[in-house]
Order: C-alpha cells, then sequence, then structure tokens
C-alpha cells in the first residue's frame, strides 16, 4: 500500500481473512488471546483453531479465550498513528466479545490522538466483519475519506449474511449458548444446529438432521436462496477444521447455486472455532 | 455348564472374594425404596401383617446403612443386607403373600445376588436359599404355610434351581472374560516394556560401535598425509554414519514419546549457540544445493531463557533439514520472534522454504509418524517419517503448538511456539552505540536466480537496519558504492563474495579506514588478506552485530567450542570418586581444560572422609566400586548433617547407561549422571548444569580444529603407531585429545596389568564371582580407555555372564581373556617403548619372584620344545603365546619372567630365528635340554 496513504485498515484476528491478503493489503490485526494450562497464545499468530481442537481433545478442558485489553489496543493504535493520520479499527460485534469495549478504552485512552482512531463495531464476527474490511480497504485505495468509509460500512453491516452450520453442538454448549438437554439431542439425534448473528448476535438460524455433508448442502442452499439479493463480488466459505470432503461438498455447492466471482475459503480462527467446534463450516456474503 | 462354574470357582481368586461397598449400598438402598414402597401399597391394602415385615425390613436396611457408615465394613454390611433378603423372601415363600404370588419375588434373587455381590457371595447366598426353598417345598414343612397348588410345589423348587444356574454360569463367564481381559492386559503392558528395554538396549548395542565408527573417521580426516579421494570416502562414511545415528536416535526418541518416558531437561539456554549450532549444521545439510539459507532473529529475544536447549535444537534441525531436503533452489529462512507474556515469553520459530510444497489434502497427516507425503514423488528423499512425530511430541510436552501451512509447488511454512521462563531480559544481540555506526551493504541481489530469494534478502537487510538501530544503505553498483562511501562517513563495509573478487584491491584500500566485511559461504569460502573481517552466510542480526562490535563471528567455524568446551571454572573445587586409577586419569584428563581444582580419592569411605573436611562444589562418582559403591556413598553423603550435603551435586559416572538408569541415580540421590567412555560434549553440559552460575568464566581451551581445516593443521596430533589389538587413537579420542595424558594411562594399566590379570585368575579359581564381576567390569572400561576395544568387548562378555551367573561361560572364556590381556599388555609395554616411557619395574605391581609359581624341569622343557618348534616353523604368534606362559613361572628359585618375555617379544615381532637363538641360549643356561641330548 502506498505510504503516503493517511488511512488505515485495522481489525482484529477474528476476522477470519487469509493471512497473506492481510499482509498484501498491510491490515494488521490486534491479536485474541488463548490461555490453556501451559501458557497464553495469540490466536492466528501463535495458536490455530487445529491445535486449540487438538488440545480440548488431549485435556479434556476447555481453553478460555480473551479479547486483547485497553493496553494493547492503545499501543497498537500508537504504532498505527506513528504511520497514518486515522485509523479505521473494525471489530468484532460487542455483543459477542469485549474487543469493541476494550478497543474503544483503548483509544480514550490516547488522549488527545484519540479522535483520529474511528471504532466501528462491526456487529458480526469471522468473515462477516472480514467483508466490512475488504470493501474498506477497497474504499481507502479509492480515496474515499475517513468519515464516508465509516458510513458505507456502518450501512454495509445490515446486509451482510453471517450463518454457520455446526457439527455438533457440544462447543456451543460449553460456550454457554445452548443447554445441556439441547447439546445431548443433538448429539443423539444427528441434528446439526445452524446459527445466524442477528443484530449483532448469535441466534439459532434453524436445524439440520442426518448425514453432514447432506445437512451441509441443504444449509447453503437454503442461506443461497434469493441470489438476486446477493452481491455476487465474493463470498468466504469459512470453515473450523472441517475435512476436505466438507469444504469440497460447501464449494460445490456454493457454485451450484449461485455464481460468485471469488469464493475465497478460509480457516476460522481459534477464538471464534472454540465456540462452534470442529466441522464448523459458513456462507458468509454481502446482500444487496 | 457345570464345567465352566467349576473352572470359574477354581480361578476364584482373592479379588473375586472382596465385596465392592458400593455395589451394596446401591444394593441396600433399593431394597430398602422396595421395602418403603411395598410398606405403603400394604397399608393402603390394609395387608397389615405385611406391612408390618416390608417396613420391618426397611427399618433393618436402615439399620445397616448406620452399621456400615460407622464401621466401613462391607463384608458385615452385606451380612446384614443377606439377612434382611433371606428373611423377606422366607416370608413371601411361608406366607404367600397376596394370593400366592409373592413367591415370585424370590426368582429375582439369584440375577439380583450375582450382578450386585458376583459369584462369590451371589451364588453362595443363592444357593442357600435353594436349599431353603427345596427344604421348604418337598418336605411337610409348607403345609404349615401358604396352601400352594400342589404344581407349585413340585416345579417352583426346580424352576428356582434352573434360576439360580444360569445366573451362576452368566456370572462365571463374565469373571472369565474378565480375567482374560486382565491378563491380556497384563501381557500387553510386559510387551509394552519389553520393546522400549529392548529398543533401548539395541540402540545402545548399536549407538556404541556407531560411535567409534564416526569418532575414528574423525580422527582421520584430522590427519593430514591422507589423499583426497581418501578424505572424500572418510567423509562419506562419518556422513553416512551420522545419518544413520540420527535414524536411531529418532526410533528411540519416539519410543520414549510414546510411553511417555522422554523428560525434558530444562535449564538456561544459550539462544544465539542455539541458533550457531543449527545454522551450521543447516550449512552443512545444504552441501552444494543451489539454496540461499536466510535467518531472521529478532534481537530484543531475551538473553536468558529457560528450556530443554537439546529438544528445541532437535526441533529446529528437524525442520530445517526438512526444508532443505524438499527444496533444490530458492531459499530456507529460519525465523526468530517472541510475544511478552506474564510468565516470560512465547517464543516462536519459524522455517520458511521455496521448495516442492505440499498438498492441502496432505496436510493432515502430517505430523502422523511413519508419513512421508507424496512418497512417489518423494522417493528420492530420505527419512523416516519420524521426524515430524517426534517434533510435534515434543513441542506438545513443552506446552506449545506446532503449525504447517503450505502452496503446493511453492513452499512451506513450519513453525512452533513455546513458553518461556526469562531469567535474564537484556536482548541477546546489542549494538554498542548504535548511532555511532553508519554502513554500507555493496551485494548484487541479481545473482540470486529466483527473484522470491532477492526479494527476500532485501527484507533481511531492511530489517536488519531496522533491529539493530543502525543506519544501512544497499547499493549494487560499485561507484556508486563509492559515492556512498565520500556522501557519508561509514564505519562498516559489507561485501559479497563476487564483489570482492572483482575488486580486491580496491577493497584492502579501504580497509585501512573503515571496516570491511566479506560474507561469503563456508563451503568454498576464499581466504582475505589481514585488515579484511569475514563473516559466514547466513547473514543475519547476530553476525552483523558481532561484526560491527568487533567480536569475532559465532558462525565461523573455526571459533566454535573445542570439543565442547564452553567454559573455565578456576575456582571451583570437584571431588573424582574412582577405585580404578586409569579411570581417575581419564576423567582429571578431560577436566583438565576447565582449569579446576580437583581432588580424587578411590574409595566410596575415602570420599565421605574427605567431605568431612574439605568443601566441593562437585563431586564426579562412579558407580561400581568394591565395598561401597557409588550409591550407597551417595547415600550415606545425603544423610549427613547439614544443608551442604544435601545440595552438593553427585554425578554419577557409568558404564552402564542402559534405559532407566537415569531415573535410578536421581532416586538414589544423584542429581545427574553421564556415561563412560565420557563423551566430552556431554560431560561439559553436566558442569555447566550443576556448578554455580557465578563460578563459570570464558574457556581458556585452544581452538577446535573441526573437519573442515583441510590444510595447514599444525595442532593436529602426530602419526601413531596402532598395534593389533590396541586403537590408540581411539584411546586419544577419550582423553579429550591430550596424547601425554594417554600414555600416562597407558603406562598405569600396563604397571597394573598383571596384577589384575593374577586376580583374575585366583577369583575364578575361588569362584568369586561378584568380584570378579567387578573386576572385569573395571576391565572392560579401562582397556577401552586405552583403545584395546576387542578385549573391552571381551571383559563385558565376561561381566555380562557374570551378572547373568553363568559360571560356566567363565571358566570357559576366562583362559582366552587372559591370553588376550597378556597380549594387550606386551602391546602396550611396546608402545610406551616406541615413545621413550619407562615403566619403573618397582611399581610395576608384577609378582615378585617369590610369589611366582614354580615350573618343574619336564614342563619347562616340554615348553621349551613347544617354543622351538613353533619358531622353526615361523609360528610366531604360537611361540609367543607359550613364551609368555613359561614367564609366568619361576624355575629353582629363578623368574623366568625376563628371558621369555625377550623371546615373547622377538617372535611377535615376527624375528622368529633371533627367539630361536635366545630360547637356546637360556635353555644353556639353566641346563635344560642337554641331558636328552647326550
Amino acid at each position: 500500500m502506498n505510504e503516503q496513504k493517511k488511512i488505515c485498515i485495522t481489525t482484529d484476528c477474528a476476522c477470519d481473512l487469509p493471512p497473506d491478503w492481510l499482509k498484501e493489503n498491510n491490515v494488521d490485526v490486534v491479536y485474541f488471546y488463548i490461555t490453556t494450562d501451559t501458557g497464553c497464545f495469540r490466536d492466528v499468530d501463535e495458536i490455530t483453531a487445529r491445535n486449540l481442537f487438538e488440545y480440548i481433545g488431549r485435556k479434556g478442558t476447555r481453553c478460555v479465550s480473551r479479547a486483547a485489553d485497553a493496553a494493547d489496543f492503545r499501543s497498537f493504535f500508537e504504532n498505527k498513528l506513528r504511520y497514518y493520520d486515522t485509523v479505521i479499527h473494525i471489530s468484532i460485534s460487542s455483543k459477542i466479545s469485549d474487543g469493541a469495549l476494550n478497543a474503544a478504552e483503548g483509544i480514550r485512552l490516547l488522549g488527545e490522538n484519540s479522535h483520529r482512531v474511528l471504532l466501528l463495531d462491526s456487529l458480526h464476527l469471522s468473515t462477516g466483519m472480514g467483508h466490512l474490511v475488504v470493501r474498506g480497504v477497497q474504499m481507502v485505495e479509492q480515496d474515499a475519506t475517513a468519515e464516508a468509509i465509516l458510513e458505507e460500512l456502518t450501512h454495509m453491516r445490515e446486509r451482510i449474511s453471517t450463518s454457520f452450520i455446526a457439527h455438533n453442538a457440544e462447543y456451543m454448549h460449553r460456550s454457554g449458548k445452548i443447554s445441556k438437554p439441547l447439546a445431548v439431542l443433538c448429539r443423539h439425534f444427528r441434528i446439526h444446529p445452524v446459527f445466524r448473528i442477528v443484530q449483532g448476535e448469535i441466534r439459532m438460524g434453524g436445524i439440520q438432521i442426518g448425514d453432514y455433508p447432506a445437512s451441509i448442502r441443504r444449509y447453503i442452499k437454503k442461506a443461497l436462496r434469493h441470489t438476486e439479493n446477493i452481491c455476487s463480488d465474493r463470498i468466504f466459505i469459512t470453515h473450523a477444521a472441517c475435512l476436505h470432503t466438507d469444504l469440497d461438498t460447501a464449494r460445490s455447492t456454493v457454485m451450484q447455486y449461485a455464481d460468485f466471482q471469488e469464493i475465497t475459503v478460509t480457516k476460522a480462527s481459534a477464538t471464534i472455532s472454540s465456540n462452534c467446534g470442529p466441522r464448523t463450516v459458513g456462507v458468509l456474503f454481502v446482500r444487496k | 455348564m457345570f464345567e465352566t462354574i467349576r473352572r470359574s470357582i477354581n480361578r476364584i481368586d482373592e479379588n473375586s472374594k472382596k465385596v465392592d461397598g458400593k455395589t451394596a449400598h446401591i444394593c441396600a438402598l433399593i431394597l430398602l425404596i422396595v421395602s418403603a414402597f411395598m410398606t405403603i401399597v400394604n397399608i393402603t391394602t390394609e395387608e397389615t401383617t405385611m406391612a408390618w415385615v416390608t417396613g420391618g425390613a426397611a427399618v433393618w436396611l436402615l439399620l445397616c446403612e448406620g452399621v456400615y457408615s460407622l464401621t466401613k465394613k462391607p463384608t458385615l454390611f452385606v451380612m446384614m443386607i443377606f439377612v434382611a433378603l433371606y428373611g423377606m423372601c422366607m416370608y413371601f415363600m411361608i406366607n404367600g403373600g397376596v394370593e400366592g404370588f409373592s413367591i415370585l419375588w424370590l426368582l429375582l434373587a439369584p440375577p439380583a445376588l450375582s450382578y450386585f455381590f458376583g459369584i462369590f457371595y451371589g451364588g453362595g447366598f443363592g444357593s442357600f436359599l435353594a436349599v431353603s426353598v427345596f427344604t421348604y417345598m418337598w418336605t411337610p414343612l409348607h403345609t404349615y404355610g401358604y396352601p400352594y397348588p400342589p404344581t407349585y410345589i413340585q416345579r417352583f423348587p426346580i424352576i428356582y434351581f434352573f434360576d439360580l444356574l444360569l445366573c451362576l454360569v452368566i456370572q462365571a463367564r463374565i469373571l472369565e472374560y474378565s480375567l482374560r481381559q486382565s491378563e491380556l492386559i497384563a501381557t500387553v503392558k510386559e510387551a509394552d516394556r519389553s520393546k522400549s528395554d529392548f529398543l533401548a538396549n539395541m540402540s545402545h548395542e548399536i549407538r556404541t560401535p556407531m560411535n567409534a565408527i564416526i569418532g575414528m573417521c574423525e580422527l582421520i580426516l584430522r590427519e593430514q598425509r591422507i589423499s583426497d579421494t581418501v578424505r572424500e570416502n572418510c567423509f562419506n562414511i562419518q556422513s553416512s554414519g551420522k545419518s544413520l545415528l540420527s535414524i536411531i536416535n529418532d526410533i528411540l526418541d519416539f519410543s520414549k514419546i510414546e510411553s511417555g518416558k522422554l523428560e525434558l531437561i530444562e535449564s538456561e539456554l544459550n539462544i544465539a549457540s542455539l541458533i550457531n549450532d543449527v545454522v551450521v549444521m543447516s550449512n552443512t545439510r545444504k552441501g552444494n544445493k543451489k539454496i540461499e539459507l536466510m535467518v531472521h532473529a529478532d534481537p530484543m529475544i531475551p538473553r536468558g531463557l529457560v528450556g530443554d536447549e537439546v529438544r528445541i535444537r532437535q526441533i529446529m534441525i528437524n525442520l530445517m533439514t526438512n526444508a532443505i531436503k524438499f527444496t533444490e533452489t530458492g531459499a530456507v529462512v529460519l525465523k526468530l520472534s517472541y510475544s511478552k507474556q506474564a510468565y516470560g515469553i512465547n517464543l516462536k520459530i519459524t522455517v520458511e522454504d521455496s521448495g516442492i510444497g505440499i498438498a492441502e489434502k496432505n496436510l493432515d497427516k502430517l505430523f502422523e509418524s511413519f508419513q512421508q507425503v507424496d512418497t512417489r514423488k518423494n522417493r528420492a528423499v530420505e527419512g523416516t517419517g519420524l521426524g515430524l512425530a517426534i517434533s510435534k511430541r515434543l513441542v506438545t510436552q513443552m506446552g506449545g503448538f506446532i503449525n504447517v501451512s503450505s502452496v503446493y509447488g511453492k513452499g512451506s511454512v513450519f513453525s512452533f511456539v513455546i513458553p518461556m521462563k526469562v531469567t535474564n531480559p537484556e536482548p541477546f544481540i546489542q549494538i554498542d552505540n548504535p548511532k555511532q555506526h553508519n554502513a554500507v551493504a555493496f551485494i548484487r541481489m541479481q545473482k540470486f536466480t529466483v527473484a522470491a530469494v532477492e526479494k527476500k534478502y532485501a527484507e533481511l537487510m531492511r530489517e536488519i537496519s531496522t533491529q539493530l538501530g543502525i543506519r544501512l544503505r544497499h547499493t549494487v553498483d560499485f561507484d556508486e558504492m563509492l559515492q556512498m562511501l565520500r556522501d557519508e562517513k561509514t564505519t562498516h563495509l559489507f561485501i559479497g563474495k563476487e564483489e570482492y573478487l572483482e575488486h580486491k584491491e580496491q577493497f584492502l584500500q579501504l580497509s585501512d579506514t573503515l571496516s570491511v566485511i566479506l560474507i561469503q559461504d563456508m563451503i568454498d569460502a576464499v581466504e582475505v588478506p589481514e585488515g579484511i573481517r569475514c563473516i559466514y552466510k547466513p547473514l543475519y542480526t547476530m553476525s552483523v552485530a558481532n561484526a560491527i562490535n568487533n567480536k569475532s563471528s559465532s558462525s565461523n567455524p573455526g571459533e566454535r567450542r573445542n570439543a565442547g568446551i564452553s567454559f573455565s571454572a578456576p575456582k571451583a573445587r570437584i571431588l573424582i570418586v574412582d577405585d580404578n586409577e586409569i579411570n581417575l586419569k581419564v576423567a582429571c584428563g578431560l577436566m583438565r581444560p576447565y582449569h579446576m581444582q580437583l581432588l580424587t580419592v578411590n574409595s566410596g569411605r575415602e570420599a565421605i572422609a574427605m567431605l568431612r573436611s574439605k568443601d566441593v562444589d562437585l563431586v564426579l562418582m562412579d558407580h561400581m566400586m568394591p565395598e561401597m559403591d557409588g550409591v550407597e556413598t551417595t547415600s550415606l553423603i545425603r544423610k549427613m548433617e547439614g544443608e551442604y550435603y544435601q545440595k552438593l551435586p553427585i554425578i554419577a559416572l557409568t558404564a552402564n547407561a542402559v534405559s532407566g538408569v537415569r531415573e535410578m541415580f536421581i532416586a538414589s540421590g544423584f542429581d545427574d549422571f553421564v556415561a563412560k567412555p565420557i563423551e566430552p560434549g556431554l560431560l561439559d553440559r553436566v558442569l555447566k548444569t550443576h556448578l554455580p552460575k557465578e563460578y563459570l568464566m570464558p574457556p581458556v581451551s585452544a581452538p577446535y580444529h573441526g573437519p573442515e581445516r583441510r590444510a595447514g593443521n599444525e595442532n593436529s596430533p602426530a602419526p601413531h603407531t596402532e598395534t593389533t589389538n590396541i586403537a590408540v587413537n581411539v584411546g586419544i579420542g577419550y582423553t579429550g585429545g591430550d596424547t601425554d595424558a594417554y600414555y600416562e594411562i597407558l603406562a598405569m594399566y600396563v604397571r597394573k596389568g598383571q596384577e589384575k590379570r593374577i586376580l583374575l585368575e585366583h577369583l575364578v579359581q575361588q569362584q568369586d564371582w561378584n568380584t570378579y564381576t567387578i573386576e572385569v567390569h573395571a576391565l572392560k572400561s579401562t582397556s577401552l580407555n586405552i583403545g584395546a576395544e576387542g578385549l573391552s568387548a571381551f571383559a563385558k562378555k565376561l561381566e555380562m555372564a557374570g551378572k547373568a551367573g553363568d559360571h560356566d561361560a567363565i571358566h570357559k572364556e576366562n583362559h582366552a581373556l587372559l591370553t588376550l590381556y597378556d597380549t594387550v599388555l606386551g602391546e602396550g609395554k611396546m608402545l610406551l617403548e616406541q615413545q621413550g616411557i619407562a615403566l619403573d619395574p618397582k611399581t610395576t605391581g608384577a609378582a615378585s619372584d617369590a610369589d611366582m609359581a614354580p615350573i618343574s624341569k619336564e614342563l619347562l622343557l616340554d615348553a621349551c620344545t613347544r617354543i622351538a618348534a613353533c619358531c622353526e616353523s615361523y609360528d610366531s604368534d604360537g611361540a609367543a603365546e607359550a613364551a609368555n606362559e613359561v614367564s609366568k613361572y619361576c624355575y629353582e628359585g629363578v623368574s623366568l619372567k625376563d628371558a621369555f618375555s625377550r623371546i615373547a617379544a622377538y617372535a611377535a615381532d615376527f624375528e622368529c630365528d633371533t627367539a630361536l637363538e635366545l630360547l637356546r641360549s637360556t635353555m644353556d643356561e639353566m641346563h635344560i635340554g642337554k641331558e636328552q641330548e647326550a
């Protein structure tokens, strides 16, 4: 990116965008942390979703994930402000994580420079907020002003569809999103819950029953109803330690029911994955 | 069916007779609930008598619970439950209950009893109940109770009997399966242990000769007077040997990890040394491949970290080896970074390559053992498939995580992160006064054929500049470089090899006014004149920092640690305890480069006495010593009063380094152990770990001369004569290259030899097998120390026989051992004579004439005849052997040693004529043989 640009876009590591893309477009991320019994590790950079699942499988205990604290955010923004006039930070939904709250506090701690950092609560997670980041970067390259970018992204977040299907409800139960009897029911009857982000919150968006690849197909088909209302630029298929067969099914189903210019498969971060469990896959796109 | 029950009863062991209190509790609870419920039902249906019975049973069961909670005796509890149960069953049977149906409850008794109480108690009680049923139903007793129909009277006992039988058979089967499963589990565990022991022993047996092969190649490579072909072949043998050793080590490591026996040894580690070792290894492995090795190391990584340096190095080497293996051209980049945490740091190490990459579908199985992906394509690439599996397990054991990402056809990135404590937060790389330095780099990037490498190098230069805080300008043009030097005052100029060769004279001139530093590969390095300094690739922050700080580059192999000597400790006092003088000599020789104060004693008792009067900082304690061995001595030391004796580091020295021995020593009070023959590098590590840190100072020893130095090696040892049974250079290797020490040890070995020899013979005659085993154990290690490997191996064989109680084998083989021992002593003596080292006959420890056994005239004549016959037929070995035999005796009070030893020596030197002549003159002097002639 041109060093003379006055605006930069930053986000949380929970955006689940490909690391190469982030590096190429100079988008820096604030790391969340996963705490195990041996240490505290930066999500995406030091620990991945696969590591997390292996650890939980081995130890049988849950890991604790937490957002960066206000001090981390402050030093992060201070560093960025050395090279840019304005920073637009796109955070994970404030109703799902403390990331936005801590970011706001971090901005406050900047003191007289706090007006140079603009915070946008994405009201989404994973590549749902990733879409906002991509669009933000595009607008920066088009020399849009910070206010225009913020306005566009604020309106855009209402049009983003973030949903995912989980293989089982165990992890959702562990993170308190679902009751135990329901989780047990899902396990015994091969029920695969579907979750959607509605107004920044994770809510049940239906269920699929039976064979998991077939359930993925049905979920995607339902999600991609009314393709005339869907922006065909890009769709993200984001997964947490899915099998290749699951991913192939998802990709082929997306291609069957919609015509996107770009289908990008990305891996979910450990923070996101710790809530939904392995073999979770989601299709995230923007509506018109 | 009966056979099954009978077999099970025979196999009832103590475990089956035990009662599980918890199970009995559940049974009592169920009965209590049933009784309570039945009581309520009976009350509501106005069955008063039944209500009293069931209520009484409920009360009794409550009492049982109370008794159990007080006494905690499950057997008593069960008996009380049986009383309640029996009472209820009998009442139901006699009373009939509700229209006679209550008797049907008895059919539930056998399955319930056998389920809850097993075949012993359950079956026993069920059988007792069966006897009661039969007795009641088939005798006139039943007429006093409920009037059952005749069919009930006749058939109920039979049905009950078969009910009981069925339950017993089922229980018997369950018991049988359970016992079989336990046996299977025990067999599997035993097999697993045997496998681990086998692997440990086999690895030990294989590693010992492998070490000899590699060590000997090393010694050959140090020789100056060998041809290039021999050098190359020897190097190839050594490389193959190292590869094989590496595979064996991998297998052993894997086995240890799988069985949870691999321990991490955490200590303060030197991150700079770690990087250096990995870089040197990588350069060697790279060979002639057109790969650029690069290192990005964050200079702010704390200098003092705590971790298992050996294992971290192992993981890094695994990843680097893989990267180099699977990359033909391009770059392999090693990156080290960190993130601060409350407990210290997370150290992240990444290895990135521009190799063939890995298909996404194969990424999942990459870290599984014995897996190599794309085996058809990678057929030419060697490997066991254990490296990544071991790496992953090690990282997991360290509390970290390992990851891989890859693009097929483009390259891969392997990374691992481990949490570490910090002991010294100072950055491990620091530039003295960075603002005062202004550097220029004249390196043409275009010479790198792969564009990605060019880009990486440019990135590396920028990073070095930023991280070190120095100004570093880069140019690819010579004239531009000169202009840069004119424009600003420059302190350092970094140049590439090709650039240097093009403008040698100019750079030499420039070196008068600024520091000119040549960056080149180790493999085809050019010599540089004085004034121009040299650093070896890979170029990275540390090598640049060292160059700027005017320190020698740590990547220069000529300045690496000398055979593992990484420090000196003049203030340290070390006590070495060994009953064997030669071993003491070896240990002292190895400790000499550390300049420590050494005290030596020959026994455990002396060690304890010494420690009472003098303070030392560390003890090296031999394991196997007569009277009081190392374990007993250490135990007594630890019991001595005073904190000093608890904390004193005691290191075991042992020749028996098999699996589990470390744990045994630690459990016995030792702090660590070193296997004999002592490997200098390992000794260095152990000393460094256990000596007080304040005593450690920089090493004082001479630079290490490795195989890379091919010419002009003035310090290499002069050639030594090898004999048939003594590999002198191997022996010198065990003294850390100290030739003088070796010959001292050899002299001591020869002096003590005769005495030891006689002792061994005596012990066999006395059948003192314990002492014999200790003595051959000592002979094993002392022989190895002088390079008499054959004798050492033989001694080991008899040591094993002694330990196994195979006295027949000792009887059979001892003579052959002693014969070989004699030969070795003879050869040792010859070697010493060649070096001009005289043996003091007074201190040879040889038996005096008076102690020698006398030989009769007939026997002497017979022996002389045999010697003469051998000489005449030029059988040198036969003549020497026979003469040596005779030399042990005296004739008419005169020792035959001198004369016949000389005869043996001449015969051994193939001078049979001279030997024969000497024999004849000796016979003349002793007047033997003339009567016959006459």
